[in-house]
């Protein structure tokens, strides 16, 4: 397993991931697939995404696995 | 429920839900599993250790190796380099009459391509190859709702012979093909990307990794079967539902004309069909641990009944017209056109985006890189021959099931023979069809 990467406000839980995709189709600026693992990662700089997208990617992931956050947090 | 003279399961409770958001919070909760039948089940189960029951840690390791199949790139590539020329090739052998039974025509369009993307080996252009496919198909589909069947000791006998008529014939030569690629690969001598890129592929690569539990060869047969079937079925049941619900309107016409030019129109027409006619219309969990959704506590091993038909006109998402055929209706952003018919949650249907393609805009403006989905070009085509209802013969439901939105024949009659500018037949106006059953 690689490292887990995750931006300031987003985090995708790489247990839960199972890689279908809809969040990089959604928001292709704010994830990515690490391809060895077969889960999304967060892009870098993710966390000046839209939070709309963000919040509409974690509400559509069908496993959970994105969370975010505010910066604040 | 009795088999084989065995009770399959007790249920400690029946809960049932039938709104939206409540369905949608029971599809995310992690207590209710697919895995119904795991104590007097398990021996013998013609379903088991695939992905679509499989929970947890064995469902999540399938999923990541087995969605690789379907990344919008391939999809991309099936939608607008492999699958036009398949389908018009199909459409111009087999629409060589002026009426005939489009189901099973619907069934070799989608087979051909789930064959492909399921790994097995056949012949794209025999249509002995695909005819035997789509029986088999037939067998799985049964197999898959085997909880609504009218008589499941017989579906069991028909399912595990198709098993092995597809394992022989189909599977078992992409198996050696494939286990010969993967060792060259392993030997260095090829590189991972000239493999097939497929699903038997990915589990022979992976099937040592103990997270998959695919040590069993015939667990990857009918893994690799749930993905043929899962490819045909919902593709060919939605293609003649669509046309069902456009023949039933007054305005029959003007939609098929609106669908000819308008591939996004098309699509939204999917969407909506997928909406009101979900293949499968209730789907079933069983509770693994006491736990509480929408407020209703679930006691451990009671069995849930999500009502897929119901949620999916739940006037509080889809508002007051939601029992209507509207493919313009406008919806919030998280609402997904074909409401919950692909499921949600970790269990949502892998190949959904293959026959129903992306989300529609809800500016109703596709990007360049849109995926439509299969069916919309399906529907397209079969548009574009002028299709229209047989006057004469009464589409028959598939009465083996009680899941209310499947048929076994759809007839049709075309006004052309070819997509466009083909042979014009002798025109009809559209006339009183034969009698058709109304669907809720």
């Amino acid at each position: 397993m690689g490292a887990e990467r995750s931006a300031s406000r987003l985090r995708v839980d790489p247990e839960l991931c199972i890689g279908t995709g809809d969040c990089w189709r959604l928001a292709p600026d704010a994830f990515e697939l690490d391809e060895a693992r077969g889960v999304s990662v967060p892009r870098p700089g993710a966390e000046s995404a839209d939070p709309d997208v963000l919040a509409e990617a974690a509400f559509n992931c069908p496993t959970r696995a994105i969370t975010v956050s505010d910066r604040a947090e | 429920m009795m088999t084989d003279g065995r009770l399959l399961t007790t249920y400690a409770a029946t809960i049932t839900f039938d709104r939206y958001e409540d369905i949608r919070a029971a599809l995310f909760d992690p207590n209710l599993s697919r895995t119904f039948d795991k104590r007097g089940y398990d021996e013998g189960n013609i379903r088991d250790g695939i992905v679509s029951i499989a929970h947890g840690a064995v469902h999540r390791a399938r999923r990541r190796i087995e969605n690789t199949q379907f990344r919008a790139d391939v999809l991309r590539l099936y939608e607008r380099e492999l699958f036009p020329d398949v389908m018009n090739e199909l459409l111009d052998g087999l629409i060589d009459t002026e009426r005939v039974d489009l189901f099973p025509i619907g069934e070799l369009l989608s087979v051909v391509l789930a064959a492909r993307r399921a790994g097995v080996e056949y012949e794209p252009s025999s249509l002995d190859d695909l005819r035997t496919l789509v029986r088999l198909v037939d067998a799985f589909s049964q197999g898959a709702a085997i909880l609504d069947a009218k008589d499941p000791d017989a579906v069991r006998a028909l399912v595990r012979a198709a098993y092995e008529e597809f394992e022989q014939k189909f599977v078992r030569p992409a198996w050696r093909t494939r286990s010969e690629q993967i060792a060259r690969l392993r030997r260095g001598e090829i590189a991972e990307d000239d493999l097939p890129h497929d699903i038997l592929t990915v589990l022979l690569l992976h099937r040592e990794e103990p997270s998959l539990e695919l040590a069993d060869d015939k667990r990857v047969v009918r893994e690799v079967a749930t993905y043929l079937q899962g490819g045909t079925h919902t593709s060919a049941q939605t293609l003649v539902n669509a046309l069902d619900l456009i023949f039933e309107r007054a305005d029959a016409a003007a939609v098929l004309e609106r669908v000819t030019v308008d591939t996004l129109f098309s699509q939204r027409v999917i969407q909506e069909t997928l909406r009101l006619r979900p293949t499968t219309p209730k789907a079933k969990r069983r509770a693994e641990a006491d736990t509480e959704v929408a407020g209703v506590r679930i006691p451990k091993d009671a069995q849930v009944v999500l009502d897929f038909a119901a949620g999916n006109r739940d006037r509080a998402v889809f508002g007051a017209t939601a029992d209507e055929f509207d493919p313009d209706r406008q919806l919030p952003p998280n609402v997904s056109r074909w409401g919950l018919s692909f499921g949600a949650g970790p269990h949502q249907c892998p190949g959904r985006a293959v026959g129903a393609g992306f989300p529609v805009p809800a500016d109703f403006h596709a990007a360049d890189d849109h995926v439509y989905g299969l069916v919309a070009l399906e529907l397209q085509a079969v548009a574009r021959r002028g299709v229209r209802p047989d006057p004469d013969r009464a589409p028959e439901r598939d009465l083996r099931t009680a899941r209310f939105t499947r048929w076994l024949h759809y007839y049709v009659g075309f006004e052309r023979l070819g997509s466009d500018g083909g042979q014009r037949l002798e025109h009809r106006p559209w006339g009183e069809s034969a009698q058709r059953e109304h669907h809720p």
